[in-house]
């Protein structure tokens, strides 16, 4: 291993990028406040001139600061992702984390010297896109998606050397490959891909019935927690439904990501940067998390607190081959 | 303005190899497209299952003077499901047309003629600019597009000389997955799946707790329960430059469909009673054009 | 109720809600308003950016509390006072024990606002999405919750109490559901019990 691998923090204000930073982030990526970053909800993220003092922050200290730009461009709207990738580089960003072609096509052309990592949201999953991405645009990082067994992802590391590969090892876990998930508009209008929000908080309505909590989408009933049930985010692949005469939890049990045992065996398969979900997150979430990954790096355990999980419950996912 | 052609879309169900054979052969003999997708787009596993009867299939409506287009797996992750990958896009250079459904397939395809399928996250120009830059020749845009998306696409495809396809009759894909979720509704791995997904000729239902039919599953892919349907919206998807309709095959005369949307481009139909005789066809499947209208996707918008 | 009592048994929030029940609502207004207004007027100009273009009445309701504070957001910028907790109406009202409350400003150290809502110690009403706004705002805002407390009298041993259970729920979440969560359990069947007899009235009227 030519160098430790780099844990990449998430961060949805200053406040949060601030707590990052102070547990031992190596790098941490924010996205500013509009549609051009999936995390696009009222009162998160940066202005521009937060972000400048955001990177600024960042490199007094030593962490890499990356900038998420990782929506698709409406078709006549481009303007507005572009301008975010302009901003980015004049903060001086280490890197920008993006998905659209044409965006990457852009950024390429106009910031020759501005590092391209790959967002999960282009969902990259086997070499051949990879390399895709590497020859189109020169990528330097692929950030995975949560699709890939750990075999599946030393092969792949293996198979480009010159892309780095990042995967992400704590929080939210999207069972459906990223950036290719439309359910949430279907009941929203509003998509992911294109706004930034899966589940917009606008469309999420709780009610308490007695001492169930029903949470509904959009007005679709997504879910009934019972007395004291640990609740997850009100997302469709989270939620309960009726299939075959049973109700249940039909994509995934509310739970988290927590690949945190794995970082052995990420740090074999060649992975260079492990990545951390929730710039929704806050502070408490930020800090306490950053710094038991260290640990889990420097090869001394230590658990998050399992209260950060969704359903209190962690998973490691598709990294291991019975989950699918 | 030449006549914009009509084309039936990849099976994206397990229907079995009996099943396949008695579709096609009904579609090479009595139905209006002109282009017919095969290929399996959803689940690798499938495809050894049905090879007999999809290479038929494939001959069958070459010998009727349908084109035919081979699509390639939306998510390939696996060294088999890869191997399918490079499969396909290499009868690229053995004379077939071949519709790539991810950066893989691109990266495959790129400096040969090729075609850019529906689960490419075509959202803008910028991106068609690149897809044409490295030898796409025709784009099927995504399901979520609006109109004003769907419109300036078309042109600037138009422009860079590509065609555009549009989907106006089927299920839209809303997700796909590494997990198999008919597996998993049935208490069973992706590996150790029994191909469960075969039950269901068009997906598994899914019903909200209090009832309401939502969505389908369909294998490791999730469906819309509502079946997209736009029809009095062609005319102007023909205005704006949309060079192909696309129908996505169900368990209904496809054919009969088929010949809906054709003599609605010939005129010889109006949008209305096309509309209506399309909702005769759909026997009481619910139908949804929200994402055409910048809503919902799961909404109705009457005209 | 002796102090050296577990976490489990040792209820700050209902020292807090009989301490406060007594006392008639202009009173409490009175002696609120200087306060507020001053915590306000030092939170506004943090909180005006990210809560621009949002409005609306967000009403935070310490379980077990008889009085609810409410925070109005608007184009004149923020506002907050106090009201009677039965039957508050605003655009969301947040309920938890005033620890859990507590803790989520905690910063570092405690639960963030997710993790409260996974595990159940709060409870959001109406527009999910304004409560969501307030809370980033208020994180990014920096609000230091002891610093504002130690402006009420007794307050600082509440955030002592506030962080031994948080201390608790690090170690075992059930220890600070079971501490926390019986008053927000009253509060929601108290509710129940309000809304069904209000459902009743209303049945009744129409006969």
């Amino acid at each position: 291993m030519s160098r430790p691998i780099e844990l990449v923090c998430p961060a949805g204000t200053p406040a949060a990028l601030a707590a990052a930073v102070e547990a031992g982030a190596d790098a941490v990526y924010f996205g500013f406040r509009d549609r051009t970053n999936a995390r696009n909800f009222p009162g998160l993220n940066f202005s521009p001139k937060e972000a400048a003092e955001g990177v600024a922050l960042c490199r007094r200290h030593g962490v890499r600061p990356m900038i998420a730009i990782n929506t698709y461009p409406d078709a006549g709207d481009e303007a507005l992702w572009q301008r975010a990738v302009d901003i980015a580089a004049e903060a001086g960003a280490h890197a920008v984390i993006l998905c659209d072609m044409g965006l990457a096509a852009y950024a390429a052309k106009r910031h020759p010297d501005l590092r391209l990592h790959l967002s999960v949201q282009a969902a990259a999953a086997n070499e051949h896109a990879i390399r895709f991405y590497r020859d189109a645009f020169g990528i330097r990082r692929v950030v995975l998606p949560r699709v890939l067994t750990v075999p599946q992802i030393a092969a792949l590391t293996q198979a480009v050397p010159e892309v780095e590969t990042e995967v992400f090892v704590f929080g939210g876990l999207c069972v459906m490959a990223e950036g290719r998930c439309s359910l949430s508009s279907y009941a929203t209008g509003q998509s992911p891909n294109k706004d930034g929000v899966c589940s917009p908080a606008s469309a999420v309505r709780y009610e308490q019935e007695g001492e169930v909590m029903v949470s509904r989408l959009a007005g679709y009933t997504i879910n009934r927690f019972g007395p004291g049930e640990p609740a997850g985010y009100p997302t469709l692949c989270k939620g309960r439904f009726r299939a075959m005469n049973r109700d249940g939890h039909l994509f995934e049990d509310p739970t988290s990501l927590d690949a945190s045992t794995l970082v052995p065996d990420f740090a074999r398969a060649g992975v260079a940067a492990l990545k951390i979900e929730g710039r929704q997150r806050g502070k408490a979430y930020v800090a306490q998390v950053v710094k038991s990954l260290k640990a889990a790096i420097a090869g001394t355990q230590a658990a998050a607190p399992a209260a950060f999980l969704e359903g209190g419950v962690a998973t490691t996912g598709a990294y291991t081959r019975a989950w699918q | 303005m030449t006549q914009p052609t009509l084309a039936l879309g990849p099976l994206l169900y397990n229907w079995s190899a009996d099943r396949r054979r008695a579709f096609y052969c009904g579609i090479a003999e009595d139905s209006p497209f002109d282009v017919v997708y095969l290929g399996e787009t959803v689940c690798g596993k499938r495809e050894p299952l049905v090879a007999d009867a999809m290479a038929e299939a494939a001959e069958v409506l070459s010998t009727a003077g349908k084109t035919v287009v081979l699509s390639t797996l939306a998510l390939a992750v696996t060294e088999s499901e890869v191997d399918a990958l490079r499969g396909v896009a290499a009868s690229a250079g053995e004379g077939f047309r071949v519709e790539a459904n991810d950066a893989g397939a691109l990266a495959l395809l790129a400096g040969r003629p090729h075609r850019v399928g529906p689960y490419v996250n075509v959202y803008n120009e910028g991106t068609l600019t690149v897809l044409a830059e490295r030898g796409a020749e025709s784009v099927c845009l995504p399901w979520e597009l609006s109109a004003d998306s769907l419109a300036r696409l078309a042109e600037a495809a138009g422009r860079l000389g590509m065609a555009t396809e549009v989907q106006v009759f089927g299920r839209a894909p809303l997700a796909i997955s590494a997990r198999c979720y008919h597996a998993r509704a049935h208490g069973l791995s992706k590996d150790g799946c029994r191909y469960v997904c075969g039950q269901d000729v068009e997906g598994m239902p899914v019903d909200t707790l209090d009832g309401a039919a939502f969505l389908r599953v369909n294998g490791t892919q999730t469906q819309a329960d509502a079946l997209t349907l736009l029809v009095r919206e062609v005319p102007d998807l023909v205005a704006a430059g949309v060079t192909a309709f696309r129908l996505s095959p169900h368990d209904l005369d496809m054919g009969a469909a088929g010949r809906v949307y054709a003599d609605l481009l010939a005129g010889r139909l109006d949008p209305v009673a096309a509309e209506d005789a399309l909702f005769d066809l759909l026997d009481g499947r619910a139908a949804a054009n929200g994402f055409y209208h910048g809503r919902d996707g799961a909404a109705w918008i009457a005209a | 109720m002796s102090h050296h009592s577990s976490a489990a048994t040792l209820s700050p929030s209902l020292i807090g809600g009989l301490l406060l029940r007594p006392v008639p609502l202009p009173v409490l207004r009175a002696v609120a308003r200087p306060l507020l207004t001053r915590v306000v007027g030092h939170l506004a100009p943090l909180l005006a950016d990210r809560l621009s273009g949002l409005a609306g009445t967000v009403a935070i309701v310490p379980a077990g509390w008889p009085v609810a504070l409410l925070l109005t957001i608007g184009a004149g910028g923020l506002d907050a006072d106090v009201t009677r907790a039965e039957g508050v109406e605003a655009t969301a009202v947040v309920r938890a024990p005033v620890e859990v409350l507590l803790g989520m400003l905690d910063g570092a150290g405690g639960l963030d606002g997710d993790a409260g809502l996974f595990a159940r110690l709060l409870t959001i009403e109406g527009d999910t999405g304004l409560v969501m706004a307030l809370r980033y705002a208020l994180e990014d805002g920096g609000i230091d919750a002891s610093a504002l407390l130690s402006r009420l009298p007794g307050a600082e041993r509440a955030v002592g109490l506030v962080r031994r259970v948080h201390a608790a729920a690090t170690h075992d979440l059930a220890v600070l559901q079971q501490a926390v969560v019986a008053p927000l359990r009253t509060e929601l069947a108290r509710q129940e019990a309000r809304l069904s007899r209000l459902e009743q009235d209303a049945a009744r009227r129409r006969r």
